[in-house]
């Protein structure tokens, strides 16, 4: 007979572990052995997973597919050839894309994942562009897409980090992104409107930002900062 | 040779109404009793003494059909296909796979199992079911005489009709007891898959129990109750740093109402009572929580309490608008009840069903028995202790993945100076 260390109870023949704290039995008199028949059976009683993920993306790819082809009939039977239609059936691909695709796949990867939605978006503003004219894609439309999907991907890379465990960190990382993104963004948008930088909004995301990244990182770096500041606001 | 009666359809009980409205996908409120015997089980046997049984419990061949405004129970001829018995007990049933039967009887080396899934009865129901069985599989397979009476029914008798009564309406008064409390400490932590359900049995000597429970002037169960209630409250403590902020730590103990109001039913026929301690009050110690939970006891478990409180349930049930609601509509709400008060007034659950005797012909065969609960609902980690030849056989069932409140609750025992073996469900290899 063998009692566990650590809880004191009399553990049965069957257990290798005590069941009720996992601790290994090491009894050099006894040593465990695997019993004739153990309490219960192992097979396990299986219950199915709650939702079948790829089922449910064919049911919501059917149903999308519906007013895509409504309304590429309405639009081929006027007469005029396709003509709207063409927004929706791009955007019925974007939706394809965001939602089903997440849903067809066994593992979710974020990154990949985000990296399609990019590659859709910038077709679906490419389609756009081409349809209704214009020359706004290449210079506007697709670097802030490009900025935009980049930002999160790159945060999701950077938070896999080993360095980037802890939240004060995390929090400095996701300050500097932003503020990247908003100088980005508005250098993008300078150029486009008037081919020159007039920097007006995005130092006012900018300056706050780096302050409250630079003080995040400085109060993680100082262990006895942190604990004063546990000890003067504990509750 | 048993009288053959009219196939029967009944309305559920009281208790049972709020089972289907709150069953899901992967949960149903499941039970289930064990006998262990001297040798292995014969399943072919077995599946004969199923058979003689099924005729003397018309009440158990039944199958839930969805009426209009009510869910009913219509008659099912047959009996479900025995099982072999599985590492994780208690698992949601489906009934459609179990030929609509709401009660599976699987087996396993020396074990007989039977799993009950509560609209059709309560423990008592589901003991004598049981009992019934074994003794007409020891009846084929050694031809034990096994007398025959109110626990072990004669399979050869004609079944009473007071048998599937639903005495809840027999007893119901005019008078009813406000159901409001406050909702109770709920046991925080990450929850297994809805079919990973940890099984620990603790085996325990009664006399040792017994012995410490005397000395506090308290009953087995009262005394079982405030160890679970310091167990529970210790982790609370443990979670919760502001003491303001604790919540009382209550206990649902079931009540067999047949004790009080008498009945042969095997449906349903309990309530149950929610002892326990206001923890933000300060600590307790265990002598101070058995006597709060003796004393709460002997205040709820009365005849005129009890009868005012399930008579609200009755009265509920009678409301002319509630029944003439579509089941559908009636579905939402009592579902919507159920998640609101539900298990939600208790930390957790311990159904004592106290010593069972079986007859010297039949106990010479009968090595021991179980009693496990199937996870609640909300509440992960629930209990229920049988005593058997001088054994308590103490089972805990949890769906999370920490085992902290068994860990706190044998270990208090072990400290107490009460010996406990346990054994479980556990995969090693």
């Amino acid at each position: 007979m063998s009692y566990c260390v650590n809880c004191g109870v009399e553990l049965a023949e069957s257990e290798k572990y005590c069941p009720l704290c996992q601790t290994e039995v090491l009894n050099p008199r006894s040593p465990w052995k695997e019993p004739t028949t153990r309490p219960y059976p192992p097979r396990l009683e299986r219950l199915m997973k709650r939702i079948d993920r790829r089922y449910l993306a064919i049911l919501l790819g059917a149903f999308m597919l519906l007013p895509v082809l409504v309304t590429m009939l309405c639009d081929l039977l006027s007469g005029d050839g396709m003509s709207w239609s063409a927004y929706v059936l791009a955007a019925g691909f974007l939706l394809a894309v965001w939602i089903l695709l997440p849903l067809w796949m066994k593992k979710f990867y974020p990154v990949s994942c985000l990296a399609m939605d990019g590659l859709a978006t910038l077709l679906f503003l490419f389609t756009v562009e081409q349809i209704s004219g214009g020359s706004w894609f290449l210079l506007l439309a697709a670097p802030i897409t490009i900025f935009a999907f980049a930002a999160p991907m790159l945060l999701i890379f950077l938070f896999r980090k080993r360095w980037a465990q802890r939240l004060l960190t995390r929090i400095a990382l996701f300050l500097l992104i932003c503020s990247v993104f908003c100088m980005l963004v508005e250098v993008t948008i300078d150029f486009f409107v008037a081919r020159q930088l007039t920097m007006n909004w995005a130092l006012f995301v900018l300056v706050p930002c780096l302050t409250l990244a630079l003080a995040a990182l400085i109060l993680d770096s100082k262990q006895k900062l942190k604990d004063e500041i546990l000890k003067r606001m504990f509750y | 040779m048993v009288k053959q009666i009219e196939p029967i359809w009944m309305k559920l009980d009281n208790a049972a109404k709020i089972y289907p409205a709150a069953m899901r996908r992967d949960w149903t409120a499941i039970f289930r009793f064990s006998m262990n015997l001297t040798e292995k089980v014969d399943p072919q046997i077995l599946a004969r003494a199923l058979h003689a049984t099924m005729p003397r419990f018309p009440s158990f061949s039944v199958r839930l059909r969805r009426g209009m405004f009510w869910f009913y129970l219509d008659h099912n001829p047959g009996e479900p296909e025995l099982q072999e018995d599985v590492a994780n007990p208690c698992v949601r049933m489906k009934l459609r796979e179990n030929r609509h039967f709401m009660f599976r009887v699987r087996y396993y080396d020396t074990r007989i199992a039977v799993e009950f899934f509560h609209v059709l009865c309560d423990g008592s129901g589901g003991l004598c079911f049981i009992k019934t069985l074994v003794a007409e599989y020891l009846r084929l397979k050694y031809g034990a005489k096994i007398p025959r009476g109110a626990e072990i029914l004669n399979c050869k008798e004609t079944p009473k009709e007071e048998e599937w009564e639903d005495a809840f309406l027999r007893y119901a008064g005019r008078q009813t007891r406000s159901r409001q409390e406050p909702d109770a400490y709920f046991l925080p932590g990450a929850s297994e898959p809805p079919d990973g359900i940890h099984v620990v049995t603790g085996i325990i000597p009664v006399k040792e129990v017994l012995s410490r429970a005397k000395a506090m002037g308290v009953t087995l169960t009262e005394f079982l109750t405030a160890v679970l209630i310091q167990s529970v409250d210790s982790i609370q403590r443990k979670n919760v740093r502001r003491e303001g902020h604790l919540k009382p730590v209550k206990v649902c103990i079931p009540v067999n109402l047949r004790a009080i109001f008498p009945s042969s039913t095997l449906r349903n026929f309990s309530f149950f009572v929610n002892p326990g301690v206001e923890a933000r009050l300060g600590e307790y110690s265990l002598e101070e929580i058995a006597a709060i939970v003796h004393h709460q006891m002997g205040l709820e478990v009365t005849e005129k309490n009890l009868r005012a409180r399930f008579s609200v349930n009755v009265r509920s049930e009678q409301n002319p608008i509630l029944r003439v609601t579509p089941l559908f509509l009636k579905n939402l709400v009592m579902r919507a009840v159920f998640y609101r008060v539900g298990d939600r007034k208790t930390s957790t659950t311990l159904t004592n069903l106290g010593r069972v005797q079986l007859p010297p012909e039949m106990s010479k065969y009968v090595q021991r028995m179980d009693l496990v609960l199937g996870p609640l609902s909300r509440n992960r980690a629930v209990s229920a202790a049988i005593s058997y030849q001088d054994t308590l056989y103490y089972t805990f069932t949890n769906t999370m993945k920490s085992r902290e409140l068994e860990r706190e609750f044998f270990h208090r025992l072990v400290k107490l100076g009460i010996p406990v073996k346990v054994e479980s469900n556990q995969q090693w290899s």
